[in-house]
């Protein structure tokens, strides 16, 4: 093939070639479905979708970039499965299905200090919580990510039939924490299951 | 100073430096005695005066950085232990930052910084295996290696170059510690700065300062004995190879543990195995952090290697209430039904130890609703709510009292 040629068909298969979408714009007022479960949520502003990179059984949602407000959807997480993607030589923390409401504080921060090279951890309180009908567990947390940056985080969470049901959200303590707080709180107040 | 004075200066350092850079003997023997100290020293030349302007920038990072345990007596203990090990003229001109991790490792820089993580208090057991430590990363600092290093590097032609290239490419797939390897290196230190042959020079220099301070040489060889109980324990339970020690890894910086440990124990002096190992006044000295340190280490998930670590530090320095407590959470945490009774034993030898401990009664109330004994579950969770009514998960334990789940 002559240079010219090569360089023809190079052209031709980007043009031809199936764009792959990285992000999936959310739309505002919209119920969707998460995390390939029977969990929908209805955001009451439009997200970017940045798909399930937080294991199988997970779905990312950001506003401005998932280091600035990282949203994360687990749904129908069953007993064994883990809360990241698998490292290697790294054992990660499973989820238990006998695991009680009140531990998965120390199940998020185990898999954030293994999974995000966190050495600083702070639990801030956690209190009762009804989520998707059911007794739920709401809790804070902060830590200092591998940047040295504070990232400030929340999660509410559920136990239906020992499968963990659980919306986080991670953002930087200055400024981004409080900026996407009112977003997530109307998030997880519209989740319901199918 | 002019720069006459300077070449004056630096020609006398560059004489005196000789003198006391013997090489470590090939034949066993005990390290001899630390040379005189040369007084207050200046970088010289290029590559030294940018590698000390790089620390200083470094060490104002660190002063800075959100990842320092910031607590000052602790450091100071640390200043102390090293006065006392390389001796009061040389440890002026240093200065002690420990930095929040959990893993074993200490480094110094040539400005004069010693980096002391967290994790090292969890694997030494009193002050001559800490002394140990930090002698050795002061024989770094005073043999220069890091600008032989650094300049070995630049030349390109020689083997550290590669390693040092290899293993920056390989770190995030290395063992153990992989995931914590592209930490901020301002305030981490860097990890990979020395020959095997610097390694083992800086052991020399480490035994040699103990044999001449007042603390037992003997226990610097536990160090790596402590390191080798936990890897070996932490792969068992992985279910991996167990660690060969003997072996040599392909470009792996440090001298393997055995050999280190082998070697350590041939340097000590034998008259300094009577003196004492300062561990009474290790543990008293470390007591008010310790907690910390056992929390960060038992939520690494590493079972094997944490199990190992908790019993060395409780049958070495004695058995007190964190330490059964963070045993008791390390199986409560591992969560397999056959890791509950071992939680509830534990949890109990805690309280044993100290009644007033809440957290301890939180952990057994879990524990024991989770092996279904629920009766004496809430009991304990009651206990734990009088005994720490504003507790965080109050509220949570309340629910939990109230509802059964």
């Amino acid at each position: 093939m002559t240079k010219t040629g090569f360089v023809a068909a190079t052209i031709a298969c980007i043009l031809v070639a199936t764009p792959v979408q990285a992000h999936k714009l959310e739309e505002a007022n919209v119920a969707v479905r998460v995390a390939k479960s029977k969990m929908s949520v209805t955001p009451e502003r439009a997200w970017n979708g940045i798909g399930g990179r937080q294991g199988k059984q997970s779905e990312v949602w950001t506003i401005d970039g998932e280091q600035l407000n990282e949203l994360i959807f687990f749904a129908d997480v069953r007993g064994g499965a883990t809360l990241a993607p698998k490292m290697k030589h790294v054992t990660l923390p499973t989820w238990d299905e006998k695991m009680l409401l009140v531990e998965l504080p120390e199940l998020v921060e185990r898999n954030y200090r293994v999974t995000r090279q966190v050495t600083e951890f702070t639990q801030i309180s956690s209190k009762p919580q009804t989520f998707l009908g059911r007794d739920g567990i709401a809790f804070e947390y902060e830590y200092v990510n591998a940047d040295g940056l504070h990232v400030r985080g929340i999660a509410v969470a559920t136990i239906i039939d020992g499968a963990l049901y659980m919306i986080n959200l991670n953002a930087p303590r200055l400024n981004y924490f409080e900026r996407s707080k009112a977003a997530f709180d109307a998030i997880v107040a519209s989740a319901k299951l199918d | 100073m002019t720069k006459a004075r300077l070449l004056v200066f630096a020609s006398v350092l560059a004489a005196v430096g000789p003198a006391y850079a013997a090489s470590p003997p090939k034949s066993a023997g005990q390290a001899s005695l630390p040379p005189p100290y040369s007084g207050a020293y200046q970088p010289i030349g290029k590559d030294e005066i940018g590698l000390w302007q790089r620390d200083d920038e470094d060490e104002r990072i660190l002063a800075a950085s959100p990842e320092r345990f910031d607590v000052p007596p602790l450091a100071a203990y640390l200043t102390d232990v090293l006065c006392r090990t390389v001796g009061t003229d040389r440890c002026k001109g240093v200065r002690v930052y420990i930095v929040r991790s959990p893993f074993f490792n200490a480094s110094m820089t040539p400005n004069g910084t010693i980096r002391v993580y967290s994790g090292l208090f969890l694997r030494v057991h009193n002050e001559a295996e800490l002394g140990a430590i930090l002698g050795h990363e002061f024989g770094h600092f005073e043999k220069r290696h890091t600008l032989n290093a650094f300049k070995a590097e630049r030349s390109g032609r020689n083997l550290l170059a590669w390693a040092a290239v290899l293993s920056a490419t390989a770190s995030n797939f290395g063992y153990r510690t992989n995931s914590f390897d592209s930490l901020q290196i301002s305030v981490h230190g860097n990890l990979r700065h020395f020959s095997r042959d610097q390694e083992r020079e800086a052991d020399y220099m480490g035994i040699g300062f103990l044999n001449a301070s007042n603390l037992r040489p003997q226990s610097a060889a536990q160090v790596w004995h402590t390191v080798m109980g936990e890897q070996e324990h932490s792969a068992a339970v992985r279910g991996l190879k167990r660690p060969d020690f003997k072996g040599v890894a392909f470009f792996a910086d440090h001298p393997p543990e055995a050999e280190r440990a082998e070697s350590l124990e041939l340097l000590a002096a034998p008259e300094g195995a009577t003196r004492s190992d300062g561990a009474a006044d290790y543990v008293r000295a470390i007591a008010p952090y310790l907690p910390a340190f056992l929390n960060d280490q038992i939520k690494l998930n590493d079972f094997g290697g944490s199990d190992y670590l908790i019993q060395a530090m409780g049958d070495t320095c004695g058995w007190t209430a964190p330490l059964y407590f963070a045993r008791g959470e390390l199986y409560r945490l591992h969560g397999n039904p056959r890791d509950m009774p071992n939680a509830i034993g534990f949890y109990e030898r805690a309280i044993g130890a100290d009644s007033t401990m809440a957290g301890a009664y939180r952990g057994l109330g879990l524990a024991q609703l989770r092996s279904g004994l629920i009766e004496p579950g809430r009991a304990s969770l009651k206990t734990y709510l009088q005994l720490d009514p504003g507790a965080k998960d109050a509220a949570m334990i309340s629910t939990l009292l109230e509802s059964g789940h």
